[in-house]
C-alpha cells in the first residue's frame, strides 16, 4: 500500500442514485500525487458520474471525497482547485482563444501584462500560440482540445480532470493528442484523472487503470496488471480480446503430461477459463497437450491474421462460436494456413487465466 | 470519527441564484396563479362575494340566449379550423414541396394578417361586402356577411398564418430517402401522398387544427365587429362584465371559454411525448421536388390567389382610410388620420399608448422570458422549483386573453385578500397597480409568455450544458457565463422574442380589453370604439398605422438579423 502522505485524492464509500437508478455503489479509491488514472468502462458504468463527483458537479448520496487529506465533499467546484476538460470541450464560441483562456483568470485581478504572460506561457505549452486571436470554431478538433486543456491549466490547478477528451477526434489525430496529453501531464507532474471507454487509450496513457462496470469498480491496477492478470471475466473480456471456456478442455486434448496445463485445464471444471488470442500457438499434430482444430475463417488485420478455429469435441468458447487465434503474416504463409485446413494448437504455458465465477458477466454479452 | 457534519459551504453565486429563483416563483404566483384562482373562485360566489355554490352555472344554463353561444362558438371554430388547416396545407405544400416561383416572397406575405388586430379583417370584409360595402353597393351582390359568414371568413384569415407556419414546419422536415424508396418501389404519387406524406405530417395537421380551433373559439375582435346578432362566448363575456357588471357570470363564461384551450393544452402535452420518437433522424436528406408543370401551375395560382386576398383586404382598409367617404366618394384625403372628430380626439394618444404598450411589453417580456428560461434550463439549484416554473411557463397557452384580463381585474381590484383556512384578511399589496399602464404591460407579457418561453428555452438548450460547469470549475459565478456567453450567443432568439412581443402587443385586444382606462387606451381598443361609434374611416386609418408600424419594426428586425448572422458566421470562421 502506498504511503498515506502520497495520497492526493481518496474516495470513501461513494454511492450515487438517480431516482431508482444506482449510478455508483460503494466506490473506494486512492489516487497518488502525480498519478495518471484512467476510469475505464462501458457507457453507463458510472465513470463520468464519478468524475463529476470528484469535480463537485454532482453530490454523492453517501461517502466522502478527500482531497489532500481534507474532506471536500461539500466544497463547491470552484474551491477544489482543479482544471477540467469536457467531452465537448465547451469552449465559448463567441470568444477568441485568448478570451477563452482569460475567462478563469479574471478572479485573480492580474495586471494586463501578467495576464497576457500567463496566457502566452500556457499556449506555448500546447503549441498554439499562433492561434491566439482565432475563434474556437475556426480551429481543428485537435486544436480545440488543446485550447480547452490550456484553459483548464492556466489557473495552475492542483489536479486535472478529463472527460473522454479524445472521443470527438479522428483516429489519427487521437493518437497524436494522446501522446501530447501524456507528455504534458508528465512534464507538469499534475495528478490527472481521465474518463474513457477506449481500452487502448487507457492502456497506453495511464499509470493506473480503474475498470468499472455496473456502478462498481471491477479492478484497479497498472495496465500490465489488468491486461495480464484480470481479476474477473468482465475485465478480461473488456480489455483486449479473449476466449472463454467453461467445459473441461482436458477431455478432448491429445495425450498430456504437463502438470501445469493439466491443473489449469481440468481442475475446477465449473470455473471459467480464458486465453488471449496471442497466447495460442500452432504445434505439430498429436503433440502433447494439443488440441485438434479446423480453420473456420480467416480475418486479415493488417499486422497479421486472426484465425477463427473450430475446436474438436465439445469445446466451443463461451463468448463465441469459434476460438480466436492471432498469427503473424509470416507464420501464416510459412505454414500455408487457409480456410478448412485442420491444425493442432496449444495454449501457451502460464497464459491461461481462470476465474471462480458462475456468472456470465462478460463485457461483450 | 465522523462527528463533524459536512458543513454547507457558502457559495455566493448559488445564493444569488436561489433568490432569483424565488423572485421567478413570486412573479408567477402574483401575475398568473392568484389572478386565475380569484377568477375561478368567483364562479361560486355572487357579485358581492357570498358563496352561492353552483347557482351561477344553473343560471347560465337556464338562460337560452347565453347557452346558445356555446353552440355558436363551437360551430364557427370547427368550420374555421377545418378550412384554415386545409387552405394552410395547400399553401405550405406549395412552398415546401413544389418548384413554384417567388417562394421567398410567399413565405413573408403569408404572415401579413398577423400585423393587424383581428377585428380589422372583419372591418375589411365589411368595407367590401357589408351593407354599405363596395361590392354590395356597386355590384349589388349581398353575401349576407353579418353573423356566422363574416365571423368565419375573418377568422380564417386570422388563422391562416398560424396553420401555414405549423404545417410548413411539418412538411419541411421530410426525409427525401423515404420518397426515393417509394419511387424505387413504384408507388404512384397518390399512394405516396397517403402512405408517406400524410403520416409524417399527421401531428402537424392535428396541431394546426387545435391551434386554429382555440384561436377562433377565444377570439373577441372578429365577432364583435361582424358578428351582428350572432352571439358567441367571447362577446358574451365582454357584455356580462363591461355591459352589465356581472362579474360572476363573466367568470362562468370565462371558464367555459377556457375548456377547449385547456383540452388542447393537455392534448399537446400528450402528443409531444409521442411525437418525440417521430423526430427526423440526423441522416435524413432534404426533400427535392420533382419536375411537374401541372402541379407547379396549380400551386402557383393557389398561393398567388391567397396572397392576393391578403393584400386586397389590407388595400381595402388602406383605401377606406384615405377615401373621403367610402364607398361613395373615393377621392383621396388625409383627413381621417388626424383623428380630430373620432373619440374626442384621443386617437393620437391611443396610438402613442399602443406604441408604449408594445415597447414596454417587448422590453420587460424579453428580459423576463430569457432570464427565467435561463434559470429553468441552466440553473443549478432548486431543480424541483425549476420544473414547476417550466410548467407554469406553458400555462398561459391554455388561458384565453379575455380570461387572463378578467382574472387581473378581479385580483388587482380587491382591496383585501383573504388567506384561506385562517380567516385572516390582509390589505392587497398589489391593488395599487389596478388601472395602471404597468398592469396592461404585465398582463400582455403573461398572455404571450408561453410561445416566447419555448423560443428562449430552445435557444438555450442548444448551448453546451457544460459552459456553466466550466465557470463553476474555474470558480466564476454563473452570471459571467450568462452575460458573456449565453446572452451574446442567443441574440437571434432574443430579437425573435422581442419582435413577437412587440407585434402581438400592438394588435392584442383580448388581454387588455378589461384593463384599459380612458387615459391609457391602446390603439387596438380605439379601433373597436371607433367602429362602434361609426367612425369607420378613422378606425381604418388607425388600423393602417398599426400595420405600418408592425411591418416597419419587422423589416428592421430582418435587417438586424442579417447583421447578427454575420457575426455568428465570423465566430464560425465561415465569413467569405
Amino acid at each position: 500500500m502506498a504511503d498515506e502522505k502520497d495520497i492526493f485524492l481518496e474516495l470513501r464509500h461513494i454511492s450515487k442514485q438517480f431516482g431508482s437508478f444506482t449510478a455508483l455503489e460503494d466506490i473506494n479509491l486512492k489516487i497518488k500525487k502525480g498519478e495518471f488514472v484512467c476510469l475505464l468502462g462501458p457507457s453507463g458504468c458510472g465513470k463520468t458520474t464519478l468524475l463529476r463527483i470528484i469535480a463537485g458537479l454532482e453530490k454523492p448520496n453517501q461517502g466522502q471525497v478527500m482531497i489532500q487529506g481534507k474532506d471536500a465533499t461539500a466544497l463547491p467546484p470552484g474551491k477544489r482547485n482543479f482544471g477540467i476538460v469536457f467531452q465537448s470541450y465547451a469552449l465559448f464560441p463567441n470568444m477568441t482563444v485568448r478570451q477563452n483562456i482569460a475567462f478563469g483568470l479574471k478572479k485573480y485581478h492580474l495586471s494586463r501584462e501578467e495576464e497576457n504572460k500567463k496566457i502566452e506561457t500556457i499556449l506555448d505549452q500546447v503549441n498554439l500560440i499562433s492561434q491566439i486571436d482565432k475563434y474556437p470554431m475556426q480551429l481543428s478538433g485537435g486544436q480545440q482540445q488543446r485550447i480547452a486543456l490550456a484553459r483548464a491549466l492556466v489557473v495552475s490547478p492542483d489536479f486535472l480532470l478529463l472527460d473522454e477528451p479524445l472521443s470527438a477526434l479522428d483516429a489519427k489525430v487521437r493518437q497524436k493528442v494522446r501522446k501530447e496529453i501524456r507528455s504534458l501531464q508528465q512534464r507538469l507532474g499534475i495528478t490527472t484523472i481521465m474518463v474513457t471507454h477506449d481500452q487502448e487509450e487507457a492502456l497506453t496513457m495511464a499509470d493506473t487503470i480503474v475498470v468499472m462496470n455496473n456502478a462498481c469498480v471491477m479492478q484497479s491496477g497498472s495496465p500490465v496488471e489488468v491486461y495480464n492478470h484480470p481479476q474477473n471475466p468482465f475485465v478480461a473480456d473488456f480489455i483486449g480480446s479473449i476466449n472463454f471456456f467453461r467445459n473441461d478442455l482436458l477431455a478432448s486434448a491429445n495425450l498430456t503430461s504437463d502438470r501445469e496445463l493439466v491443473e489449469g485445464l481440468s481442475l475446477n471444471s465449473m470455473s471459467l477459463k480464458a486465453c488471449r488470442p496471442e497466447n495460442v500457438e500452432i504445434v505439430e499434430p498429436r503433440s502433447l497437450n494439443s488440441f485438434n482444430a479446423v480453420i473456420h475463417d480467416v480475418e486479415f488485420h493488417g499486422y497479421g491474421y486472426r484465425l477463427l478455429l473450430e475446436l474438436s469435441g465439445d469445446n466451443t468458447p463461451v463468448n463465441s462460436d469459434y476460438l480466436s487465434f492471432d498469427v503473424s503474416s509470416e507464420d501464416f504463409f510459412r505454414m500455408g494456413l487457409e480456410k478448412g485446413k485442420p491444425i493442432a494448437i496449444r495454449f501457451k504455458r502460464g497464459c491461461i487465466c481462470y476465474f471462480n465465477s458462475e456468472e456470465d458477466t462478460l463485457a461483450g454479452a | 470519527m465522523n462527528t463533524t457534519k459536512t458543513k454547507k459551504t457558502h457559495n455566493p453565486a448559488m445564493i444569488v441564484q436561489r433568490v432569483l429563483m424565488l423572485i421567478m416563483l413570486g412573479w408567477f404566483v402574483v401575475f398568473l396563479i392568484l389572478p386565475m384562482l380569484t377568477m375561478f373562485g368567483q364562479i361560486f360566489t355572487d357579485d358581492f362575494g357570498h358563496w352561492v355554490g353552483l347557482k351561477n352555472f344553473a343560471e347560465y344554463f337556464s338562460n337560452p340566449l347565453l347557452f346558445s353561444s356555446i353552440g355558436h362558438s363551437l360551430q364557427i371554430s370547427l368550420v374555421t379550423a377545418t378550412c384554415a388547416t386545409l387552405i394552410g396545407l395547400f399553401y405550405a405544400y406549395g412552398i415546401t414541396r413544389t418548384n413554384i416561383r417567388f417562394k421567398r416572397a410567399f413565405r413573408y406575405l403569408a404572415l401579413l394578417p398577423i400585423f393587424i388586430p383581428t377585428m380589422v379583417h372583419g372591418m375589411a370584409l365589411i368595407y367590401l361586402f357589408g351593407r354599405t360595402g363596395l361590392v354590395t353597393t356597386r355590384l349589388g351582390l349581398d353575401i349576407g356577411l353579418y353573423g356566422r359568414t363574416g365571423i368565419i371568413l375573418a377568422l380564417i384569415v386570422y388563422c391562416l398564418p398560424q396553420s401555414y407556419m405549423v404545417l410548413s414546419v411539418a412538411l419541411d422536415s421530410a426525409d427525401n430517402r423515404l420518397y426515393e424508396a417509394a419511387e424505387v418501389m413504384g408507388a404512384s404519387p397518390v399512394r405516396t401522398f397517403f402512405r408517406v406524406t400524410l403520416p409524417s405530417i399527421r401531428y402537424g395537421l392535428i396541431n394546426s387544427f387545435i391551434a386554429c380551433f382555440t384561436m377562433s373559439f377565444t377570439d373577441f375582435g372578429a365577432p364583435e365587429v361582424v358578428g351582428g346578432n350572432f352571439n358567441v362566448l367571447a362577446t358574451d363575456i365582454y357584455r356580462e362584465v363591461v355591459g352589465q357588471q356581472k362579474m360572476s357570470m363573466g367568470a362562468v363564461v370565462g371558464v367555459i371559454l377556457t375548456i377547449p384551450a385547456l383540452v388542447s393544452f393537455i392534448l399537446d402535452l400528450a402528443m409531444k411525448k409521442k411525437n418525440e420518437r417521430n423526430e427526423l433522424s440526423s441522416k435524413a436528406t432534404a426533400f427535392v421536388p420533382k419536375k411537374s408543370r401541372a402541379r407547379d401551375a396549380f400551386y402557383q395560382i393557389f398561393c398567388g390567389a391567397q396572397v392576393l386576398c391578403f393584400i386586397l383586404l389590407i388595400l381595402t382598409v388602406a383605401f377606406s382610410a384615405f377615401a373621403k367617404r367610402w364607398p361613395y366618394d373615393l377621392s383621396l384625403t388625409l383627413n381621417h388620420f388626424n383623428f380630430g372628430a373620432a373619440l374626442h380626439g384621443t386617437g393620437v394618444i391611443s396610438f402613442v399608448n399602443s406604441f408604449k404598450l408594445s415597447l414596454g411589453t417587448a422590453a420587460i417580456g424579453t428580459v423576463l422570458v430569457f432570464s427565467f428560461a435561463y434559470l429553468i434550463e441552466k440553473g443549478k439549484t432548486m431543480r424541483g422549483l425549476a420544473g414547476t416554473c417550466r410548467f407554469l411557463s406553458t400555462m398561459p397557452m391554455a388561458l384565453p386573453g379575455l380570461v387572463l384580463g378578467l382574472g387581473y381585474i378581479m385580483f388587482f381590484n380587491k382591496p383585501w385578500l383573504a388567506i384561506p383556512f385562517l380567516g385572516i384578511e390582509v390589505a392587497n399589496p398589489f391593488s395599487g397597480m389596478y388601472r395602471t399602464f404597468s398592469i396592461m404591460i404585465l398582463c400582455t407579457v403573461i398572455h404571450l409568455f408561453s410561445v416566447t418561453f419555448v423560443t428562449a428555452s430552445t435557444a438555450l438548450k442548444k448551448l453546451d450544458r457544460e459552459y456553466e460547469n466550466v465557470a463553476e470549475s474555474l470558480g466564476m459565478p454563473f452570471w459571467e457565463v450568462f452575460f458573456k456567453v449565453s446572452l451574446p450567443m442567443s441574440v437571434s432568439a432574443l430579437l425573435e422574442i422581442f419582435i413577437y412581443f412587440f407585434v402581438n402587443a400592438m394588435v392584442t385586444v383580448s388581454a387588455v380589453v378589461f384593463l384599459y382606462t380612458a387615459a391609457n387606451k391602446p390603439a387596438s381598443i380605439a379601433i373597436l370604439n371607433m367602429d362602434d361609434n361609426g367612425d369607420y374611416a378613422a378606425a381604418a386609418a388607425m388600423s393602417i398605422l398599426i400595420f405600418i408600424i408592425n411591418v416597419g419594426v419587422r423589416t428592421v428586425y430582418e435587417f438586424v438579423n442579417v447583421l447578427v448572422r454575420k457575426r455568428l458566421n465570423r465566430w464560425r470562421g465561415t465569413e467569405t
